[in-house]
């Protein structure tokens, strides 16, 4: 020991690391906790889950994951909602890129009315154009199947891009169409060959943001495959899951839940840098 | 030739190519007059709007009537002969049934004349204004071995809806208008392309462009929907059909691509005019902005104005009873309310009464005593249509035997705007607090912060229905729930709690769900916002020996407020439109307001009443958005 005292400086200091660790230690509890339970709980049977509650799995068993891995039908909507997102996603960076070129590089009459359109159309609820939507997608003729998802996500994932992509496309420096014009470049040229590579980090966070929101997508998916069980996505099955026997679905459905989270989360690990800035650069430009 | 326009060409065009400019311009306007034309048929061949202006195709519910008067001692009898494609013989009325009642009326020729039978069946019987859509009719149907047998069968009048309700639910005014400015637009563009104007033709190449893009388009569908051929069906994908459904549409686009195709070549050596560089910007944006804008107005504006009609009628799903229009009916009788003054019943000590599980038992009201006593008084036809008041909410005066009461004509409505609110504020303020908590933490900088922030989009990347069946599962009422365990283990909680029944703290339980959900998204906006902070702020502010509170107060927070408003506006919205979380986890008398409008639509197939829920909603997140918008603008300036 050395005989020096310590300050009070350094005990503040101390104490004030120590509570700074604490709260993270807080979060990180908080946010993992009970994703982490839900694993725990997946591994436990239906029985065991409805006689008592435990922090870990008394006989960890994989019945649960097997029953699901089998179940063709649940199998079946893992299909459908990753068809449905990717559709979703192809048909709002398509669209939408065009959109936010024409709005974010293009001097024009009527860009602000385009962009305050778009914007409202983010505003209202999904909820009060359902009956609207319902209708429009029964003259279709395309009730009850995933085609009608394909056709109703746009409405929110659309917005979304048109809005973020616009905002990449105004941070990119003026001087490059101007280069681009110089060479005999003709301004869809300029867009397809020059402008959208440039982007493709934003897109590429953007495409995963529309995918994750189509992928997590409730009302709409409840809404139109009601009538046909092979048509419904993966958060409709779990909300839905009647299990696997006669007993309440405890455990298979957090299994189920499990299943369909990995995917995104995957993703979601793999990319955080990029959905970060995604999420972010929109609001931060209000 | 007289084809060449007084302003010139850049080069006399052969008399084939003039011909040609002929044809494409030809072509254009044709495409318009066919948008016209199409709007024009569509509206004329419409069904509704047939049977709404002429009347049913079958009249009645299609049922003749002929008196059968058999040889002594057989009594005489009404015999129904359904017409095909009338009601009746969709709910199964076969010919030779022998009438007995209507309406539990006899109906046999001894009570009636065959003209009183007929009238009774008849058009004449059906009105809008009465809210009777159905005819009982009770008969006699003769089998093969001479027997008769008793049957009754409930059928549905044919009642026509109103033309307008007809067109506005069939077209509206979103897709009629965008039909004619197509129109107006290629037939202008036709008579210019005449001129040899070269703004006129670039614009032609880009309306051809996209009219094949939609075409193709337009192929696929059919291609897919005539090869799936009906709603649900378990058949087949039929590729013949299938094929037959696409190709004249494809045959559609080969003029197309060879006017396009032509006037592309010819562009720059036949066509005259300067163009400046602002209509070149405009039309490269009109263009590129085309199927952005086809596809919101097909999933946005339309349903949406298909919602402000609805709204307007009493429309309801599945029934054979024809919207009519209501007025604001609708909207009055979701939104009216009052408030009366109550006093609960005494017990013995003079204290309230109350009830086994310790809620005050209120006496009745003055208000709530009239509405009985209105409804006493009005026949049984006037009181299937009147919307009483109804008990949505009951406040205890303080230290007092009195109340207040809220009552409401719609008073799940008023309670679902009551618990959206509640739980809008509550979680908003929870998540700002402890997203900026979070956000500050993260944002001085530690190791493992890259870890940190991956760990936080963990709940964010969880489907909000899958967190809410993973919280169901710890949310357990018994022991068997981990919130429960966990809570008693620590000693937090004497015995496990009900957390989400209508007795427990279900409000507290909803929010906090939400709170984790949603926290990590906004401490992510709070943090992007403390990073943009120049630090030399803080080292200044550090020599000048402010302490760290002092400068999170006069630096952090001023410059993070724009940051703060965008991250409240963007969760005070969501919070309000509020949905997976209440379906999921609670019973339908708790509703957020979308859950409620869901349930009035899906669950009880009032399609115009929750219209009105639905824009009820918007009305109310737009004055919130416009009031938030003003309120940040002031705060800027």
């Amino acid at each position: 020991m050395s005989g020096r005292p310590i300050s009070r400086r350094e005990v503040s200091h101390l104490l004030t690391r120590a509570l700074f660790w604490l709260v993270i230690i807080l979060v990180a509890l908080y946010t993992m906790l009970p994703f982490a339970y839900a694993i725990s709980i997946s591994f436990r049977t239906n029985a065991q889950v409805l006689v008592t509650a435990r922090y870990l799995p008394e006989d960890p068993q994989l019945t649960n994951y097997q029953n699901l891995l089998s179940d063709r039908n649940f199998m079946r909507t893992m299909l459908n909602s990753s068809v449905v997102a990717s559709v979703t996603v192809l048909l709002a960076l398509v669209v939408g890129s065009f959109a936010a070129y024409a709005l974010g590089r293009v001097q024009f009459r009527g860009r602000m009315v385009v962009l305050y359109l778009v914007l409202a159309m983010t505003m209202f609820p999904q909820i009060s154009i359902l009956s609207g939507l319902f209708a429009i997608v029964n003259d279709l003729g395309i009730y009850g199947s995933t085609a009608a998802l394909m056709f109703t996500y746009p409405i929110f994932t659309l917005p979304f891009t048109v809005w973020v992509l616009t905002s990449f496309f105004q941070g990119l420096p003026p001087e490059i169409e101007q280069a681009a014009l110089v060479d005999g470049a003709t301004p869809f040229q300029t867009f397809w060959r020059i402008l959208v590579p440039l982007t493709a980090p934003a897109l590429v966070t953007t495409g995963l943001l529309a995918f994750i929101a189509a992928w997590n997508e409730y009302l709409f998916a409840l809404t139109f495959t009601l009538v046909n069980k092979s048509a419904q996505t993966v958060p409709v099955a779990i909300a839905n899951f009647a299990g696997y026997s006669y007993e309440v679905p405890v455990a298979d459905r957090v299994a189920g839940a499990v299943v369909v989270t990995v995917p995104v989360l995957v993703l979601v690990l793999i990319f955080q840098r990029r959905i970060i800035e995604g999420l972010t650069a929109g609001a931060v430009k209000g | 030739m007289t084809l060449i326009p007084p302003g010139g060409t850049r080069r006399r065009p052969t008399e084939q190519e003039a011909i040609s400019l002929e044809l494409v311009s030809g072509l254009l306007m044709l495409i318009g007059f066919f948008a016209f034309a199409y709007l024009f048929y569509a509206i004329a061949t419409n069904a509704d709007i047939k049977e709404a202006t002429q009347g049913p195709e079958v009249p009645g519910i299609g049922l003749n009537v002929t008196l059968v008067e058999p040889d002594e001692p057989e009594p005489p009898y009404f015999e129904l002969h359904p017409i095909a494609g009338g009601t009746a013989s969709t709910t199964g009325i076969r010919a030779g049934d022998r009438l007995a009642k209507i309406d539990g009326e006899d109906a046999t020729p001894e009570t009636m004349t065959l003209e009183q039978v007929r009238a009774r069946l008849a058009e004449a019987d059906v009105s809008l204004a009465d809210d009777d859509f159905e005819i009982t009719l009770e008969f006699l149907r003769p089998l093969p071995d001479g027997s008769l047998r008793a049957e009754t069968r409930v059928v549905p009048k044919n009642v026509p809806p109103t033309t307008t309700i007809a067109y506005l639910k069939s077209f509206g005014f979103v897709v009629p208008l965008l039909l004619v400015l197509l129109g107006i637009f290629l037939i202008r563009l036709g008579t210019r392309l005449r001129q040899y104007d070269v703004v006129a033709a670039r614009w032609a190449l880009v309306a051809l462009l996209w009219l094949m893009i939609g075409l193709a388009v337009v192929a696929l569908w059919s291609f897919w929907v005539s090869g799936k051929g009906g709603l649900v069906t378990k058949e087949p994908f039929n590729y013949g059909k299938a094929v037959r459904g696409a190709v004249p549409v494809l045959i559609a686009i080969i003029p197309l691509a060879i006017a396009y195709k032509w006037l592309g070549t010819v562009i720059d050596e036949l066509l005259v005019g300067e163009e400046s560089l602002t209509s070149r910007n405009t039309r490269f944006a009109w263009t590129l902005l085309v199927p952005t804008l086809v596809v919101l107005a097909l999933v946005a504006a339309r349903p949406l104005e298909q919602t402000f009609i609805k709204s307007l009628t009493d429309d309801q799903f599945g029934t054979n009873r024809p919207a009519r229009f209501v007025g604001l009916r609708n909207y009055a009788n979701l939104i009216s309310f009052k408030f009366a003054l109550i006093e609960c019943r005494l017990d013995d000590s003079g204290e309230c009464a109350r009830t086994p599980n310790q809620s005050i038992i209120w006496e009745r009201s003055k208000a709530e005593e009239e509405e009985a006593e209105k409804l006493r008084s009005l026949t049984s036809a006037e009181r299937r249509r009147y919307v009483r008041y109804q008990e949505a909410a009951t406040w205890r005066l303080p230290n007092s035997t009195k109340g207040i009461r809220l009552l409401g004509k719609d008073p799940t409505f008023l309670k679902s705007v009551g618990n959206t609110l509640r739980f809008t504020v509550s979680s908003v303020t929870l998540e700002l607090v402890l997203g900026l908590l979070i956000a500050l933490v993260v944002n001085s900088g530690f190791r493992g912060r890259g870890l940190m922030r991956a760990a936080m989009l963990v709940p964010w990347a969880i489907p909000t229905v899958v967190s809410a069946v993973l919280w169901q599962a710890m949310m357990r009422p018994d022991q068997t729930g981990i919130l429960n365990k966990l809570l008693l283990d620590l000693g937090l909680i004497a015995g496990p709690k009900q957390w989400l029944a209508a007795t427990g703290p279900w409000m507290n339980s909803i929010v906090a769900i939400d709170v984790w959900k949603t926290t990590p998204f906004m401490a992510l906006l709070l943090l992007a916002g403390l990073q943009v902070i120049p630090s030399d702020l803080y080292e200044a502010a550090a020599v000048d020996g402010a302490s760290k509170l002092r400068q999170f107060f006069s630096i952090t927070l001023p410059l993070l407020r724009p940051t703060i408003a965008v991250a409240l506006i963007f969760r005070t919205l969501d919070a309000l439109r509020a949905f997976d979380v209440f379906q999921v986890l609670l019973d339908t008398t708790r509703p957020s307001m979308a859950a409620y409008n869901y349930n009035t639509l899906v669950l009880n197939r009032m399609d115009g009443y929750a219209s009105t829920v639905g824009v009820m909603i918007f009305i109310l997140i737009f004055i919130f958005t416009v009031l938030y918008v003003r309120f940040v603008r002031i705060e800027q300036e």
